[in-house]
């Protein structure tokens, strides 16, 4: 039971950070953006490539050359697929799939070039659990749960104090008025998709770390991160306090559920909240133009 | 000679498909990312029907398309009610909770797959050949296109149309709009299920794996770039995405590769045509306004 409270809050963590490297190009750029779920997915390669070629020692370049990938990757679909599209007035549903396009290509040149099968990135050994409060954790998984805290608090930090956070809260809520304001909506949004990209390869490094590296081992956060976004309405401790509960929601409902329904789980949570509070846990409540 | 039948068929089966997803995403304006999964739940329904309860043809195809409409209405009603992009996770969702209710489930036999499909037989007509399997196929697909241009055509269709360019207008002018919606997503999912009852027969084995997500964005990319709103954009794009990688397994690429080369194929052209060519080869709607 212990065990599955500390499972939920390693699988929360994993969520809260995708979800709030989500947040920043999510509020800005208005898009389900799928190839977050890629970038996950780059950075442990990224890590791959440089230990391939240079030997395990090279753990610590391949995690900041990892991060240079993803937010160069996040930075080049902001700016050459997000930004004429938002020019040419498209809808979230062609950037949608738009996004849903790179994501395809991208974690099929993942495959073509790593192949198929789930790759370690791990160049130390087998690490020791650790009892704590009855659960057995280890490193990496203390580790990931640290980082969902700091990720939480320097997140809400720049949210509420940088003039960055500022730029992003004032976009999301009326990019028209913002341009009136004389903010550079493009520049704030290349800048959102540079902080959110970061992040977001700092999340696949850890949950890689722990669990090996496959091209499409994007999906699962993402889903979970999307979600958590939506039912937190958009909102950062809305989107925080969602991650929080489908975590523990999917790692609880095992003790019941068969595991196979875990994904399911999310899903459902989701049409549960939907229909109960469509504006998401924490969300204002905008009601769509109605007659 | 055979390799072209085979083609037509594939091409007849996901004709069906490409227009049923225009109905919602062409006319209506909402994507639906689930029409895999209404496919699968025909495939899956003839498919258990006919092998595991003995059933007749008639009977698998007809519990498949039933059962796909009225799945269709679970996941349409609650999530039309709120905006259009929830619609689009929503249908996400029950795609990715479907691919795995087929691998999990002892009664769909997982990753197994149900195998020994029969031949399917209507009355006094036995299908056995390849040409057979073609004439199907292509009455199968006219079929589809002659109901989705009816209502492209007919008053409900321009409800339709009309919700997709301004929705609040329509409902200014007394249109009941989720309704509309609710029944162009019906229609578009038991069209589905017909296909996939089709599929199950004519290849005779279904796993899930020919249900995931990707196979979702097939039927996108079909849409999107044969040209949604017209019904017969969708048809060229079903042809142009079917023998795209056959050319490519021509040219000698090898299969592990070309698996992954294929798919990045069509996440290339999907990028390409919403970026530059919204309404698709021969659409007349600029997809996604």
């Amino acid at each position: 039971m212990v065990q599955a409270v500390a499972n939920g809050l390693l699988a929360s963590s994993v969520t809260c950070l995708f979800a709030l490297g989500l947040l920043p190009i999510v509020l800005t750029r208005r898009v389900f953006h799928i190839v977050h779920g890629l970038l996950f997915a780059c950075a442990p390669y990224a890590i791959l490539f440089v230990t391939n070629s240079c030997g395990a020692n090279a753990f610590v370049i391949g995690v900041l050359f990892a991060v240079v990938v993803a937010v160069t990757l996040g930075l080049l679909v902001d700016g050459f697929i997000y930004r004429p599209l938002a020019k040419q007035e498209a809808s979230t549903l062609n950037l949608f799939v738009a996004s849903l396009g790179l994501y395809t290509i991208g974690t099929n040149s993942l495959s073509l070039v790593f192949g198929d099968e789930s790759r370690s990135v791990r160049v130390w050994g087998l690490l020791e659990s650790w009892r704590i409060l009855g659960a057995r954790l280890t490193l990496v998984h203390l580790l990931t749960i640290l980082s969902a805290i700091i990720g939480v608090v320097a997140m809400w930090a720049l949210f509420r104090f940088t003039k960055l956070g500022r730029q992003i809260r004032a976009i999301a809520n009326d990019p028209e008025l913002a341009r009136v304001f004389g903010i550079d909506v493009n520049e704030v949004c290349l800048l959102a998709a540079a902080v959110g990209s970061a992040l977001v390869a700092c999340t696949g490094i850890l949950a890689a770390s722990d669990t090996n590296a496959t091209p499409g081992m994007g999906m699962q956060p993402l889903m979970a991160g999307l979600v958590a976004v939506i039912i937190g309405g958009n909102r950062f401790w809305g989107t925080v306090l969602a991650a929080f509960i489908l975590g523990m929601a999917q790692h609880l409902g095992v003790l019941w559920l068969p595991t196979q329904w875990q994904e399911a789980i999310v899903f459902v949570i989701l049409i549960f909240v939907l229909l109960l509070k469509p504006s998401g846990l924490f969300g204002i409540q905008v009601k769509k133009a109605t007659v | 000679m055979d390799y072209l039948l085979h083609i037509l068929v594939l091409i007849g089966i996901y004709s069906v498909l490409a227009v049923s997803l225009d109905l919602v995403a062409g006319q209506t304006g909402l994507l639906s990312v689930a029409q895999a999964a209404f496919y699968g739940i025909g495939a899956y329904s003839s498919a258990i029907v006919t092998t595991k309860l003995d059933g007749d043809v008639w009977l698998g195809g007809l519990i498949g398309v039933t059962t796909a409409v009225i799945i269709s209405l679970a996941i349409s009603i609650p999530s039309l009610r709120l905006r259009d992009d929830y619609f689009v996770i929503a249908t996400f969702g029950f795609q990715v909770i479907f691919f795995n209710i087929l691998n999990n489930l002892e009664f769909t036999e997982g990753p197994r797959g149900i195998a020994g499909i029969p031949r399917p037989s209507f009355l006094f007509w036995r299908i056995e050949s390849q040409v057979d399997f073609v004439i199907l196929a292509v009455g199968l697909a006219t079929l589809a296109y002659l109901v989705v241009s009816r209502i492209g055509a007919s008053p409900f269709g321009r409800v339709l149309r009309s919700i997709r360019e301004d929705e609040i207008f329509a409902q200014a002018m007394g249109k009941n709009i989720l309704y509309s919606k609710v029944v162009a997503v019906a229609v578009s999912a038991g069209l589905a299920a017909m296909s996939g009852s089709l599929y199950a027969h004519y290849v005779g084995f279904v796993d899930p794996t020919s249900f995931t997500v990707m196979e979702s964005i097939l039927l996108i990319s079909m849409v999107v770039i044969g040209g949604a709103g017209s019904s017969y954009g969708p048809v060229f794009g079903a042809a142009i995405l079917v023998i795209l990688p056959e050319t490519l397994r021509m040219i000698g690429v090898p299969s592990a590769v070309a698996a992954n080369l294929r798919e990045i194929v069509y996440g290339l052209l999907l990028v390409v045509m919403v970026m530059f060519r919204p309404s698709g080869l021969f659409g007349q709607y600029r997809f996604g306004r």
